[in-house]
């Protein structure tokens, strides 16, 4: 199910507010898990026993975990101290969450690029009688990298100390399945909501600001990132785009996933604060960063400090010496281009990104252009995205390269892909190009614009709101970037 | 939980004090909160409200708890078919559920219309599905994209293509060059060259109007998907023919710098069409001018046809639009060497299988004329007919399924061939499912699959379980106005011998409207009216339709669904329970005998002579009710195709002014003589052998409308033994069936109350001997055949020793067709003074008014009363009873529709 559709905006979400707000307080987490079940079924109702097992197998180890040395259940839940050595029922059941879930993550994300590569690399060396006639195809769970990574997160803070595990099963499962946030982020660390899970504010203040989140988000991903969406994949799709057309298809695409995963994040906030949840800042106008350095810190924070807290620190982070550093900064960047999608251009993506944070690590932190007016180097750091962008978008590396060689007008024109220039250059697709580009780096970020509500913000916000919905009527199915991963 | 010092992330605290400290009044709360759930939980509400209106049954009322029942018998089948494949019919049904909702929501309805026309018209931009060009053209996206897009032939687009397909579908096949080798290997087997003709997108042919970009090509060459030359190297080294038909279209816009394309539709243009079809005839006369075959070439005449293109219609624009103009083309008709519509023909040596290219102008439904599509002028241009197998969308399929059908049935469309020429949309080679098909002859009849089949052989309506569908598309989506989905029909409750599921066809578009069959979901148990797909095949076969991506459905003998919730068909369904054998066999030689030839006559036995429409009518099911609109003359307009609502309306437009109306149809000869017709076909007997008409006087008589039936009487007499009741050579019943039908009437008649006030006399009777030439005699071909005798029986008034003439003044109006003219008038109507007029006085005794036409009593004999009514006051209040009299070939091919009695 969509936030940007007609299901979900005038059938589950009034449905699910008025059941929420109708049950009493203690029946609150189960509806709410209910929901997000039926939310989460609603893409494969198959799917729900993945998460649901995840669930189980997550909540039981937390439960060890926190038991310590105790097998007799009956203990209350405590923090496990810090500095107390970890037992090998602890350890067993870390290791059988972390297992569960990467092996869930790795067989239903990669079994079929594992099973392609492979193939390929026999086929390559001629040894064809070596390949894998496998006709199983495995279908991708939506959302399975983030809750994964969330119900993972829950053992490892358990087993850190860093958080109290929950006594009961529909709490941990309202925390792992939350609709709002369940399918692509951001992801909530168990950390951040533990608290809120025992006990939340419900105001009309938070429900307005949500409202104003949730309908900021809607506005970006309808009337932003869908049409930049429709400019991209026509260059993209095109071989042999003109020069022009290919550095303006890039940039849509640029556009287009940051306001298609902003929005998301968005809609996930402010549907978050309806229901009493805050989560946190997911975007921070990341096309105004001046460095690699700077645009991980305000792009799809929740992922990258996730894979800082959980994966770099735990690789050793910076305290085994400089070139270990570089070398984990790569790794984590490596592992979490891979975590964005079984393909080699993810691979290659995050290689570039850690390369680059690894370079700029080498200059103190600072971009490799660094020494330039804000302005410029901005623009530098846009441009080196503009590149990595392509990676990411491009069906495979043949034509992500061919598309870089169109960029720089090395690639062979295409006489079809002359008529390009009639889509591109579409009144509807040019403002809405020049719109986004206005709100990247002209226009405060959602959290700075809902902080002071005028009137003439509320009206903006309705305005919006209802500008998308009649957009939203002339769209065919449009689903968000990130469900896919 | 107990309490514990928790560590809060860094994020979270800011956001935590970034949420607690928001700045907005408790007005500004107010608003945003109050317009958000008003809009959220407004829609629904007023969604809910406004379906609480639609009609039960039709699956429009409470459509967001649709999915509960679909999912609840989705669960149920989970024991039979397994986890994995009820999952799949899950999220199939789901699918479709989502679909629906958005189409039916009130916020769309509101919305997309005005938001489609700024974004059309202010923003030059067009739809998810047309593009704006320059000057008013438009273009299909999806052709566009297969111009500008990825290579179809590249390895990772198709196994893109491949793995893109829907958890509950098949995926498609994307590669041609499969498909192309697979069929040219099966034609040439039988010797049959194939003609690859893939048609180019209309951008490719017309860049200049897409976009200001200068894109210089060589003369005559036009822009292509990078994989096109590819596949025609591919296709002509397997041995295919590859015809350049951009070649063609490029070379109308040079040499008459007219416009190969429609600019609003996405078809070519009669001059586009036009080179085409004369470039193709000169290849195919190159590959069997040897032998080609001879004979009388058609003929042509032109004729201006003025229509929205497609593109309009899917642009979604407000119906007041004024963007985009209607176009007006000339068109070449094509009259075969006697003058009549142009048909495919089996014999020829030449098959087309064409897509909407091979449609528009030949198929009326696309709203372009007729008779003069690319079939039609490809055989004017060879001088010798062409046969054609043709389907609106699809090309890349469903001609070849069709043909493969149609060889698994037992009919072989490729008997005779020479060539077979595949003419598909350029597009379908990016987009198309390229699905294997195996030409086999016979499977259906493997050990106990063919009793198995359950095959629908006349028109019934059963209840039965939608197993499986296929998919309803909105308006707009398609470029075609109608649409035609599968379904598979299980779980007949009310038939004996219905066991195995039924590949229905059924409407879900019609005329750019979604049908109530669009509602319908798998699982539901519905009432259908079904008949034979034969009956309705010449009409509605071409235009698009979804197959079942299963062989064992798709090769069934399929059949034509309607909705049977209507309570005419309920009726007709009431007077024909069960399957008689013997009847449906005469029925199905009917169809065959009207199906040779074209002429007007059909000959029977011993030098009785038929009508052709008569015949067509007698083969087919109910043509009334929901059956009106495809039963009848396709030159019909839609609300003139039911006889059973027009008939009603006029009786109570009678009762109104107190009138009787007796409604007197005359049969058809062929109910009366089927044994006539021809051998094999038996005497009726008990069983009457018209039961579609038997029913359709039920129904009439469920209206509370009186309707005398004269089939019983005229069989009756003719077991008698006494003179026939048909005239053999004339389509009217002879003067001894004169005579019965105005005794049947008289009799009727002769109930009334008022009739002991009119003064009535006798009437004498005078015979004499006539020798007509029929009126089914025509042409030159019936010349050898003698007159046929027969004997009159003149009404002559005593007081005046003349034929008793017609009274105005008398409360008895006959409104006839030509029935009332017949042995009446003299002249071509044989005699003078011994007709249904002149016989009806005798049987009541006073002289009846008569008000009858050459032509049509269904409706120009209704237009005369109503003018005379008008014309003459007084006149009707004159009027008791109208007797209005026509032959049952009007129900089908006049035009009905409501005419007051009064202006």
């Amino acid at each position: 199910m969509v936030f940007s559709s007609n299901l979900f905006v005038f059938w589950f979400l009034p449905l699910a507010l008025l059941l929420y707000y109708a049950v009493p307080r203690r029946g609150k987490h189960l509806m709410l898990t209910v929901m997000s079940y039926l939310f989460y079924g609603w893409a494969n109702p198959l799917f729900i026993f993945l998460m649901l097992a995840s669930t189980l197998i997550d909540y039981g180890c937390g439960l060890v975990i926190a038991r310590g040395a105790d097998r007799s259940g009956g203990c209350a839940l405590e923090l496990v101290p810090r500095s107390s050595p970890r037992t090998d029922r602890q350890k067993a059941a870390l290791a059988v969450s972390i297992v569960t879930n990467l092996a869930l993550l790795g067989f239903f994300k990669y079994f079929n690029f594992g099973v392609d590569s492979y193939n390929a690399l026999v086929g390559t060396l001629g040894l064809e009688q070596l390949r894998l006639d496998i006709w199983l195809r495995i279908a991708l769970p939506m959302g399975i990298s983030f809750y994964t990574f969330q119900s993972m997160s829950y053992t490892i803070d358990v087993y850190r100390g860093e958080a109290v595990a929950i006594p009961h099963i529909i709490d941990f499962s309202c925390y792992v399945s939350m609709f709002p946030q369940l399918v692509a982020g951001p992801i909530v660390r168990f950390q951040e909501v533990a608290d809120q899970l025992r006990a939340r504010t419900h105001t009309m203040e938070k429900f307005s600001r949500g409202v104003a989140f949730f309908c900021l988000g809607m506005a970006k991903k309808i009337l932003l990132a869908n049409p930049c969406g429709k400019v991209a994949d026509t260059v993209f799709d095109a071989p042999g785009a003109a020069v022009v057309d290919a550095w303006h298809g890039v940039t849509a695409y640029a556009f287009q996933i940051y306001f298609d995963f902003s929005g998301y994040s968005d809609m996930a906030i402010g549907l978050g604060l309806m229901l009493g949840f805050t989560f946190a800042k997911n975007f921070d106008s990341p096309y105004l960063s001046e460095s690699i350095t700077a645009f991980w810190r305000r792009w799809h924070l929740s992922l990258s400090t996730w894979l800082r807290d959980y994966l770099y620190i735990s690789l050793g982070g910076n305290r085994l010496g400089t070139r270990r550093t570089y070398i984990n900064l790569v790794l984590v960047m490596v592992l979490g281009g891979f975590w964005h999608g079984a393909s080699w251009n993810f691979v290659i993506w995050g290689g570039i990104h850690g390369i680059m944070l690894a370079l700029e690590r080498l200059r103190g932190r600072n971009s490799l252009v660094g020494g330039l007016p804000r302005p410029v180097a901005v623009g530098c750091t846009f441009i080196l995205l503009l590149f990595t962008w392509v990676f990411f978008r491009a069906p495979d590396l043949r034509h992500a390269m061919a598309y870089i060689g169109n960029m720089l007008g090395l690639g062979e024109s295409s006489p079809g892909a002359l008529l390009i220039g009639g889509i591109l250059r579409r009144p509807y697709y040019v403002l809405s190009f020049i719109a986004a580009a206005a709100v990247v780096w002209a226009a405060p970020q959602t959290w700075d614009f809902t902080r002071r509500m005028t009137w003439p913000k509320t009206v903006y916000v309705i305005g919006a709101f209802l500008l998308s919905l009649a957009a939203l009527t002339t769209q065919t199915f449009n689903p968000f970037i990130y469900f896919i991963f | 939980m107990r309490e514990q010092p928790i560590p809060i992330p860094e994020r979270e605290r800011q956001a935590r004090e970034e949420i607690g400290r928001t700045d907005i009044s408790p007005a500004q709360k107010k608003m945003l909160t109050a317009v958000f759930l008003l809009i959220v939980l407004g829609v629904p509400v007023f969604q809910t409200l406004r379906e609480r209106g639609e009609p039960t049954g039709t699956g429009r009322r409470c459509q967001a708890l649709a999915i509960v029942p679909a999912a609840w018998d989705d669960l149920r089948k989970l024991p039979e078919v397994g986890l994995f494949a009820a999952n799949r019919f899950l999220l199939r049904d789901i699918d479709r559920y989502e679909v629906a909702l958005n189409e039916s929501s009130i916020l769309r309805e509101a919305l997309l219309k005005p938001a489609q026309a700024f974004l059309t018209e202010g923003l030059r931009t067009g739809s998810e599905k047309v593009y704006t060009g320059i000057d008013g053209w438009l273009f299909f996206r999806s052709a566009v994209d297969h111009l500008t897009g990825a290579p179809f032939l590249d390895n990772g687009r198709m196994d893109a293509r491949r793995h893109g397909a829907k958890a509950w579908a098949l995926p498609p096949q994307p590669d041609p060059r499969l498909a192309i080798a697979e069929f040219v290997d099966q034609l040439s087997r039988r010797g049959i060259t194939l003609i690859l003709m893939p048609v180019p997108v209309k951008a490719a042919i017309h860049p200049e109007r897409f976009t200001t970009r200068r894109i210089v090509m060589a003369d005559g060459v036009a822009l292509r998907n990078p994989s096109t030359p590819e596949l025609s190297v591919f296709a002509a080294e397997r041995g295919a023919v590859v015809f350049d038909a951009a070649a063609s279209l490029r070379t109308v816009v040079r040499e008459t710098g007219r416009p190969a394309f429609l600019k609003t539709d996405t078809h070519w243009t009669p001059e586009g069409m036009e080179q085409t079809a004369t470039d193709l005839a000169a290849l195919v006369k190159r590959r069997i001018e040897a032998s080609g075959p001879t004979g009388t070439a058609p003929t042509s005449r032109a004729a201006v046809v003025t229509a929205y293109g497609d593109l309009v219609r899917m642009l979604g624009l407000p119906d007041n639009q004024r963007t985009y103009a209607p176009e007006t083309v000339t068109i070449l008709q094509v009259r075969d060497p006697e003058g009549g519509a142009w048909v495919p023909d089996s014999r020829s040596p030449v098959l087309l299988l064409g897509d909407s290219f091979a449609n528009i102008y030949s198929d009326p439904m696309l709203g372009w004329g007729e008779s003069a599509g690319l079939a039609e002028r490809l055989s004017a241009h060879l001088g010798y007919p062409v046969d054609r197998i043709s389907r609106n969308d699809d090309g890349a399929f469903a001609t070849r399924a069709e043909l493969a059908a149609e060889i698994r049935r037992g009919n072989d469309p490729l008997r005779g061939k020479r060539l077979v020429i595949w003419e598909f949309a350029e597009r379908e080679l990016s987009f198309g499912d390229w699905r294997s098909v195996a030409l086999t002859a016979g499977l259906l009849k493997r050990e106990g699959e063919d009793a198995s089949e359950t095959v629908i052989v006349e028109g019934v309506i059963v209840e039965g379980v939608i197993a499986d569908m296929g998919s309803c598309p909105k308006p707009g989506s398609t470029p075609y106005r109608d649409h035609l989905t599968w379904l598979s029909l299980t779980g007949f409750a009310e038939r004996a011998g219905m066991t195995q599921p039924v590949l229905a066809y059924i409407r879900t578009l019609e005329d750019g409207k979604q049908t109530a069959a669009a509602s319908l979901r798998p699982g539901q148990k519905q009432r259908f009216f079904l008949q034979p797909w034969s009956e309705v095949k010449d009409r509605l076969g071409r235009i698009q339709r979804e197959e079942p991506d299963n062989d064992d459905l798709l090769f069934r003998t399929p059949v034509f669904a309607r909705l049977a919730d209507d309570r005419a068909a309920g009726r007709a369904q009431q007077a024909d329970p069960g399957m008689d054998r013997a009847a449906l066999r005469v029925r199905q030689r009917f169809g065959e005998l009207a199906d040779q030839g074209h002429e007007m006559t059909v000959r029977g036995g011993d030098g009785w002579l038929f009508h052709r429409t008569e015949l067509a009518q007698a083969a087919g099911g109910p043509f009334w009710g929901p059956a009106a609109a495809d039963a009848g003359a396709r030159e019909r307009k839609p609300e003139q195709a039911d006889p059973l609502a027009a008939i009603v309306a006029y009786d109570r437009a009678c009762r109104a002014l107190g009138i009787h109306l007796l409604v007197v149809p005359v049969p058809g000869k062929s109910a009366v003589y089927p044994d006539k017709l021809a051998e094999g076909l038996p005497v009726p007997g008990e069983r009457r052998i018209d039961r579609a008409h038997a029913a359709f006087y039920e129904a009439l008589a469920g209206e509370d409308v009186q309707v005398i039936d004269l089939v019983p009487e005229l069989i009756r007499d003719r077991q008698s033994g006494e003179d026939p009741v048909f005239c053999r050579q004339d389509t009217h019943t002879s003067p001894r069936g004169i005579q019965i039908m105005a005794a049947a009437i008289a009799r009727r008649v002769r109930t009334e109350g008022w009739l002991d006030d009119v003064p009535r006399r006798s009437y004498g009777g005078k015979k004499r001997a006539i020798e007509i030439r029929g009126d089914l005699r025509a042409g030159p071909d019936f010349d050898e055949m003698p007159d046929e005798s027969l004997t009159v029986s003149i009404v002559i008034d005593p007081a005046t020793g003349e034929p008793v003439q017609p009274d105005p003044a008398s409360p008895v109006l006959l409104l006839s067709d030509s029935h009332g003219l017949i042995f009446s008038s003299g002249g071509d109507m044989h005699a003078t003074g011994a007709g249904l007029p002149e016989h009806l006085a005798m049987e009541l005794g006073f002289p009846v008014d008569v008000m009858a036409v050459r032509g049509s009593a269904a409706r120009p004999a209704r237009i005369n009363l109503m003018r005379k009514i008008a014309d003459t006051p007084g006149y009707i209040e004159k009027k008791k009873v109208i007797v209005w009299c026509f032959t049952v070939r009007e129900l089908t091919a006049g035009a009905w529709g409501e005419i007051p009695l009064k202006r």
